[in-house]
């Protein structure tokens, strides 16, 4: 497609519009600004807060999607807020469903957007307070413009501390392979024990420390505030912490290496600031100084809850879940309650990921051979952090057959007869009234059902999973052969089994945050329809009312409702 | 309640709001405005020295007897217009020498110069006597002048070089030169932000406020401006008072008094732990109560720093505790009025703070420096307003916002 303009009509008349005004004139564009532009003009004014250069209007070759750019010198970036490193004024304004039919007044709400913002610049502190409303943003910025001597860069801090301690806290730092992140962790074994945890490579070790420390909520932290030497930070810490030399005291306390990665970091709400020590002999100086570092908490608060709702992932965090089944269903409902913020999972499942499974499997190609449990927890972990997982290559008949500890709840989602009276009978005898969830679906997905058995609810010996759950009878020749012992397969797709992972999931987190401990059955049922579709001359077990208009339904009974006779 | 003292708070609360250029800006422009004009400042020169020339005359003396010496707000270069008045108070001195002045007698020697200030009522108006001094109202003037006659007292035998008719002591000393001259020495004191090294900072922090054309940035002259300021406060809180309390009123030559030598002390001790000029007025104001002197018996003394004897409170001492009363009252009222003021954000500021200090005349120009703003940018408001869109209020305006990306 040739780079022409998405609208030609809009762009004519705001060209128009602004060639024919006397408070502007049209300016040249540069090559590299060409590839976006289509014309710029200059205002005819200036105003001196705001450096005093003459703001440049653009007018791209997107318009009115993408609204008029309006530019002012790089050097007010940090000086004024909303101002890019570029100089571009970051105006906020989005198109508006009429802006093609008037695209002029589109033009003029951008210029209305900065005529306020010359106006409201003009007081210091209308200023700060829009610096502190984003510093982190601008924090960033102030970070990629800094440029620490060779060797002490780093780009940033992957941070996983206790979000919630009051007092200021030292943890180990150590280096990436790459050199330019750092992790600072305080779990058990340090950052290494995360990093290997998470499966990032450490680079040659060097072991270094963090302190930090939480800045109080009220504190602005602006370009104007941020410390920006070692005894400006010092001076800080000094009263956030109400510690004299805390930090010349952690500094000191022991002989780094040089090239040691020293790091503070100031929690403010949900974001930090770091800054790398840098020692003093490194330059003509009888002080070491700072250099800004970007800081991404990755304890588990944050990147499972962005610090809300903490206390019901906490909740979460400390329960521990089986699954029986690392398939289609159990792979993704693992996932799903990993990142719901459940801690610890055992995996067990015997089967090997093969290239026939990948349509419906959350694993790829590059697991081919390899254990789906195995490989399905190694990626669990990889993604995300301070989840325990462990896998067991081996049948749900064998774990339950191992003696382990009872866990919070079982999740069977091998759809397998043996496994669900196995996990029946175990629970009528050793493990007690451990919650057991069994997910399954019916061929094609035309129906999913989760059954829920909790407290001193039974599954029947009888299993009358199809007889009792599932909504229809299926022949036997459903199930797709294939040329070896035991791989036959029922024809459903990926869509079916997440929306099964899905809804499962939510029963299971219910169950888990003790929302909802009934005994139940949910079940996931398509229209009558779409099971004849399927399987032409198909019968039912029971008169399914599919609301007129709706696809498919989600029941809900109790158990004993479901069971009936059972 | 903070146990840190009342200019400690005010500059954290400042250096948070980053207001300080700002209420220093407008406390300056305002306190310019209630100055004498240049104009007229010139022109009353123009006429006590014409008032020389006719005593001179009337006396019948040659003119070279005759010494004109501004004294008080105008020497020292503090004067304030009073709120509810138009009209300056110029205070000269007006030194008589010669034989016949060697030894005269006060009440006559004041009776007398009264005389010789007659005769050009059209343009001083009539001569009105007061204790020291004749008071020539100058009707179609902003000021009126009051003229304190002195002669020599080459032996200083009352206390200084000039004596002047005291209606209960006969004869009091008068140095208004010496105290003048004590009041500028001070004023001239550099603190270490003001020299080449902090300049840079004034500098750099100038550009993020665009001045007033012609109107000074920050205060030029701390000491001068402190009193001012100081006064105008006193003027205005006193404006509305009982005239038993009006009689308590701290006079001003007690104010400048406590403040110059607050000032000279700050200097002294710690003239490199400031940063910028409001610190300083801040920590003189203070400072002030702690250099009125008081002796075993509870007495007052706020000595004239030019001539020792002289107790510019003398007048404490004897008033069953009225003036004393009425300043520390009035000193704990400016520092709860100036802390009440700048400890809110400049444009969040409101009328009744304002008018505690500065007066209907604050409020004016605080609200002429905010509608500055919304005057501001005439083209770019213009290319707004042609492209059909209503140009807001910048006030009520929707503050400028990002998207906000709620799938992230």
């Amino acid at each position: 497609m040739s780079n022409s303009p998405l609208d030609q009509s809009a762009i004519d008349r705001v060209r128009s519009w602004l060639d024919a005004s006397d408070t502007v004139a049209a300016v040249g564009l540069s090559v590299a600004q060409r590839a976006q532009h289509i014309a710029a003009w200059q205002l005819k004014e200036d105003y001196p807060h705001l450096g005093g250069v003459r703001p440049r209007i653009f007018l791209s070759r997107d318009f009115p999607f993408s609204p008029l750019r309006i530019e002012l010198e790089p050097s007010c970036c940090l000086r004024l807020p909303h101002i890019e490193a570029n100089g571009n004024f970051c105006h906020g304004v989005v198109a508006a469903p009429n802006d093609l039919d008037d695209p002029v007044k589109a033009a003029g709400r951008v210029l209305e957007q900065f005529l306020d913002y010359v106006r409201r610049s003009a007081d210091p502190e209308w200023v700060e307070e829009e610096f502190h409303r984003e510093s982190h943003d601008y924090w960033l910025r102030y970070v990629d413009a800094s440029s620490p001597p060779k060797g002490y860069r780093t780009d940033e801090i992957l941070l996983e501390i206790d979000p919630d301690a009051k007092k200021p806290q030292r943890a180990g730092a150590l280096h990436l392979g790459s050199r330019a992140r750092a992790i600072v962790s305080s779990r058990d074994g340090g950052p290494k024990a995360a990093a290997e945890a998470i499966g990032w490579s450490l680079g040659t070790i060097v072991h270094g420390s963090a302190l930090i420390a939480r800045l109080p909520e009220d504190r602005r932290w602006t370009p104007s505030t941020w410390p920006k030497s070692f005894e400006s930070l010092s001076a800080l810490l000094d009263e956030i912490t109400d510690t004299t030399g805390i930090l010349t005291a952690w500094y000191g306390s022991r002989q780094w290496p040089n090239e040691a990665p020293l790091f503070v970091v100031l929690l403010q709400g949900s974001v930090g600031f770091g800054w790398r020590v840098i020692p003093y002999s490194t330059r003509a100086s009888s002080q070491p100084r700072v250099a800004p570092v970007k800081v991404s908490r990755i304890d588990r608060r944050w990147t499972l809850a962005r610090d809300h709702q903490s206390e019901q992932l906490d909740v979460l965090t400390h329960k521990r879940v089986v699954v029986f089944g690392c398939g289609s269903v159990g792979a993704p409902m693992i996932e799903l309650l990993a990142r719901a913020g459940v801690g610890s999972f055992e995996v067990i499942d015997p089967d090997l990921m093969r290239p026939e499974n990948i349509s419906r499997h959350p694993l790829g190609i590059q697991s081919n051979g390899g254990y789906k449990a195995t490989e399905f927890c190694q990626r669990l972990k990889n993604s995300v952090p301070g989840v325990k997982i462990t896998s067991h290559t081996m049948t749900a008949q064998s774990w339950l057959a191992g003696g382990h500890p009872p866990p919070d709840l079982i999740l069977d989602c091998t759809g397998d007869r043996a496994v669900r009276m196995a996990t029946a009978h175990a629970r009528a005898l050793g493990f007690g009234p451990v919650p057991n969830m069994m997910i399954w679906m019916e061929p094609f997905g035309a129906a999913a059902h989760v059954v829920t058995i909790v407290g001193s609810d039974q599954w029947p010996g009888s299993d009358p999973a199809e007889t009792a759950i599932n909504v229809a009878y299926w022949p036997d020749d459903v199930e797709v052969r294939h040329p070896g012992c035991g791989q036959g397969f029922h024809l459903y797709g990926m869509a079916d089994a997440w929306e099964t992972a899905a809804v499962a999931t939510r029963r299971a987190i219910a169950l888990l945050r003790e929302d909802d401990t009934r005994s139940d059955v949910v079940s996931l049922i398509q229209s009558r329809g779409y099971f004849e579709r399927v399987w032409p001359g198909i019968t039912f077990h029971r008169q399914i009312l599919i609301p007129s208009g709706a696809e498919s339904v989600v029941e809900r009974r109790s158990l004993a409702e479901a069971l009936g006779g059972f | 309640m903070t146990n840190k003292t009342f200019s400690k708070r005010i500059q954290e609360s400042l250096n948070l709001t980053k207001s300080t250029e700002r209420w220093e800006q407008l406390m300056v422009s305002l306190l310019r405005r209630l100055e004498l004009d240049p104009g007229a400042r010139k022109d009353a020169e123009r006429e006590y020295m014409a008032l020389a020339d006719r005593i001179a005359d009337h006396l019948d003396i040659p003119r070279h007897s005759v010494d004109v010496v501004p004294q008080g707000s105008m020497r020292t270069q503090t004067t304030i217009r009073p709120p509810g008045r138009t009209n300056f108070d110029l205070d000269v001195v007006v030194v008589l020498s010669g034989p016949r002045y060697a030894n005269p007698d006060p009440e006559l020697f004041f009776e007398e110069f009264g005389a010789a200030l007659q005769g050009n009522e059209a343009v001083t108006g009539a001569p009105t006597a007061k204790n020291r001094c004749w008071r020539l109202p100058f009707p179609n003037k902003p000021y009126y002048f009051d003229v304190t006659p002195a002669v020599p007292d080459p032996i200083h035998a009352y206390g200084a070089a000039l004596r002047v008719r005291d209606p209960e002591t006969a004869w009091s000393p008068s140095n208004p030169t010496e105290f003048a001259q004590w009041f500028c020495d001070r004023a001239d004191l550099q603190f270490s932000f003001q020299s080449a090294t902090g300049l840079g900072s004034l500098i750099e922090a100038r550009k993020s406020v665009e001045p007033l054309p012609s109107d000074p940035v920050r205060i030029d002259d701390m000491l001068r401006r402190t009193v001012q300021l100081v006064k105008l406060h006193r003027d205005n809180a006193y404006f509305h008072e009982s005239d038993v309390r009006k009689q308590g009123c701290p006079i001003s030559v007690i104010i400048v008094t406590l403040a110059g030598l607050a000032f000279e002390s700050i200097w002294l001790t710690r003239r490199n732990s400031f940063t910028s000029p409001i610190e300083v007025v801040l920590a003189v104001i203070e400072e002030m109560p702690n250099w009125i002197e008081r002796d075993a018996a509870g007495n007052y003394f706020v000595r004239n720093p030019a001539l020792k004897k002289e107790n510019f409170a003398e007048r404490w001492n004897t008033d069953q505790g009225l003036r004393a009363g009425e300043f520390f009252r009035w000193h704990q009222r400016l520092e709860d009025d100036i802390e009440a003021l700048l400890t809110d954000e400049y444009s969040k500021s409101n009328e009744r703070k304002l008018k505690a200090i500065f007066g209907q005349v604050g409020i004016d120009a605080w609200m002429a420096s905010l509608e500055e703003i919304e005057q501001s940018a005439p083209l770019l408001k213009g290319l707004v307003a042609s492209s059909g869109i209503e140009v807001s209020n910048p006030r009520v305006a929707t503050p400028v916002s990002r998207n906000t990306r709620t799938l992230a």
